[in-house]
Parts: structure tokens; sequence; C-alpha cells
């Protein structure tokens, strides 16, 4: 078996996600996330990570760029440096869209361990609420040279209840 | 019953660099089958090909199909009657220093008869807008052949030290 589940977290009550001790024997880190968040942003909301806990303590060490596409067209963003967070914007249905409607991401961080390179993250996501939504492809930078041993998952206004966060190992 | 992903072969570029990273004598006992690359080039300019069967198989067989944001432009396009999956995202010494890129390429039915499909998600991250790329592409082989090899070039210079390259097998 090459690609192994680490853990899962499932929210019982409205919260955000922490993973930590996350195992240093895999290649990749392969994260695929169900979920919704709490403020109201009727484009959608981000879904943010910290790694090793680096809110921007220690310098603004993240970048992230990203393109979306919804109903009338597609735009792009990035922010290029000095950022606290790892941030894909409007992936999250928010707190006005009707009961039920959750948003889906799948995001591939390569080689999360190497000490000799930074942590690039790829991100494809998406929602829809039968009247708005977005897809979007993206992604960002860590920039440490240090294994990524715990991740902080977050959205806006903390994710709702019944959000669920899956962490897998690729074995390399 | 046989894993659902499982590890065919890996490579990680030494301090010589590398031009050509060569899969070759692909298992023909999966389903699919996936490349994941974290990637930098030596070169300020530089593009990865990726050849399917040998450098002269390919022929002028494979058509590309690009979605291409920089995160200040968004745009598509398309190459038909190509020798490879070509102008994929790639990191070089164009960017900050540090960073690597973060591509996967799945190929679902690579052992089939009919015509092969490629889709690729790619991103090269900077810490300026323009220098950051986010590729999505979907190319097709025009072959009954199985897929036996695949090689990823570098069009100019070599991948550095610590890129590494990882080829699975999917099963059912």
């Amino acid at each position: 078996m090459q690609m192994v589940h680490i853990a899962t977290q499932t929210l019982s009550a409205d919260a955000n996600f922490v993973f930590d001790n996350i195992p240093q024997t895999y290649k990749h880190l392969h994260i695929r996330i169900y979920g919704r968040g709490k403020s109201a942003f009727t484009d959608g909301l981000s879904q943010y990570f910290a790694c090793n806990n680096d809110f921007g303590g220690g310098g603004n060490n993240y970048s992230f760029h990203h393109v979306f596409g919804y109903g009338g067209g597609s735009y792009s963003s990035g922010y290029a440096t000095s950022n606290n967070i790892m941030s894909t914007p409007q992936v999250y249905p928010d707190s006005t869209a009707g009961t039920g409607f959750f948003g889906s991401t799948v995001t591939d961080i390569l080689d999360y361990s190497n000490t000799n390179k930074y942590k690039t993250f790829r991100v494809i996501g998406g929602w829809d609420k039968n009247g708005g939504g977005r897809t979007v492809m993206g992604g960002g930078h860590w920039r440490s040279n240090n294994a990524i041993t715990r991740l902080d998952v977050q959205t806006d206004g903390g994710f709702l209840a019944g959000s669920r966060v899956s962490i897998y190992g690729v074995i390399a | 019953m046989p894993a659902p992903v499982e590890l065919i072969q890996t490579f990680t570029v030494g301090s010589a660099g590398q031009q050509i990273i060569d899969f070759a004598n692909i298992p023909q006992t999966y389903s699919d089958i996936c490349i994941l690359a974290s990637t930098r080039n030596s070169s300020s300019g530089s593009e990865v090909y990726v050849t399917v069967n040998g450098s002269g198989g390919s022929g002028t067989a494979i058509s590309n199909m690009y979605l291409i944001s920089n995160s200040s432009s968004i745009y598509a396009a398309a190459a038909n009657s190509a020798a490879a999956i070509w102008q994929t995202v790639f990191q070089t010494t164009a960017q900050a220093a540090g960073i690597f890129s973060n591509m996967q390429i799945y190929c679902p039915n690579y052992k089939s008869t009919t015509n092969k499909i490629f889709m690729v998600e790619s991103i090269a991250e900077d810490t300026t807008q323009t220098g950051a790329q986010q590729r999505l592409m979907a190319s097709a082989l025009a072959t009954s052949s199985p897929v036996t090899s695949m090689q990823l070039i570098a069009a100019n210079g070599v991948f550095q030290q610590y890129s590494t390259f990882s080829l699975y097998g999917i099963n059912k």
C-alpha cells in the first residue's frame, strides 16, 4: 500500500482543525476536505493552511495565486509576498448559503518533509449553492525548509459542524 | 486484493542535475498511472516536455489543451500535432530561490488500445504576481499502443538537485 490514511477529523461542533505530529515517513501529503464556513461573504470563504504553527510570527512566509471560474466568467488573483498564512480564497460556501451546501477541496503538498526545499501547495476545489458558486485552482508556498509536522486548517469564521478533513501519506 | 496505489519508480536528482527523467518499462498491470513531480530548473527560461513511448514514439500524435493563469491574466490555448505534452509549467531560476513546482500527470487506461488522455495539474510558485502560474491541461495521444514509457525532459538546462519524480500505478 503506497497511500496511507493518516488521520480524519469530522467536526461535531463549529471549529477549525489542527493536525499535529504529522508522521515524517511519507513522501507527499494528500488532503481532502469537505467544508463550509461560518462568516458571511457570498463569493465564498477561504481555506487557510498554517504550517508548524507559523502564523507570521517569524516573518510572513506564504505566497499564493489562484484562478477562479463562476457562472459569469473567470478571474485570477494572487498575493505574492508577506502573507501570514497559506490561503485559497472563495473555495467554501458561506453562512448565507442554503442549509446543507458544502464545498470540497483536494490539496497536494509534495516533499513535505524534505528539508532542502520550500513547500509548494496545489489545490483544486469548488462549491455550488444553486445560484452561486466557484471552481478554484490554486497554488501557494511556505518559504521554509523545515519539514511540515503540524497543519492548522481554517476558514473564515471557522468551519461548520459536519465539516471533515482527511490527510493521507503517499509513499515513495 | 491489490493496493489501490503503488509506487512504480522514483527519481531524486543529484547535485550534477539531470536533463531527462525516463520512466521506462512501465508495468502493464494497473488500471491508471500517475506522476507526481516537484521540480526546479537550472535555466531562467525553460519548459518541461513530456514524451510518451520514446522521443520518436510520440511523432505528431499529441494534442494539448490548456487553461493558464498567472494571477494577472487568464488565457486558454491549444497545440495540435505535437510531439510532446509540452509547455508544462515549470519552476526556473527566474523565480525565487528555494521554490519548487508541484505537478501531477494522470493517465487513465494507459494500456488500452484506444487513444490516451493525460490530465495535468501544475503549479509554479513565486514571490511575484506574474512569476507564478497555474496550468490545467488535457492532452491526447492518438495511438492504439499502450504507454510503456514516459520521459520528462528539461528543454533547456537541467532539473536541479532535490527535484523529485515519482510514478505510481493505480488499481481499480
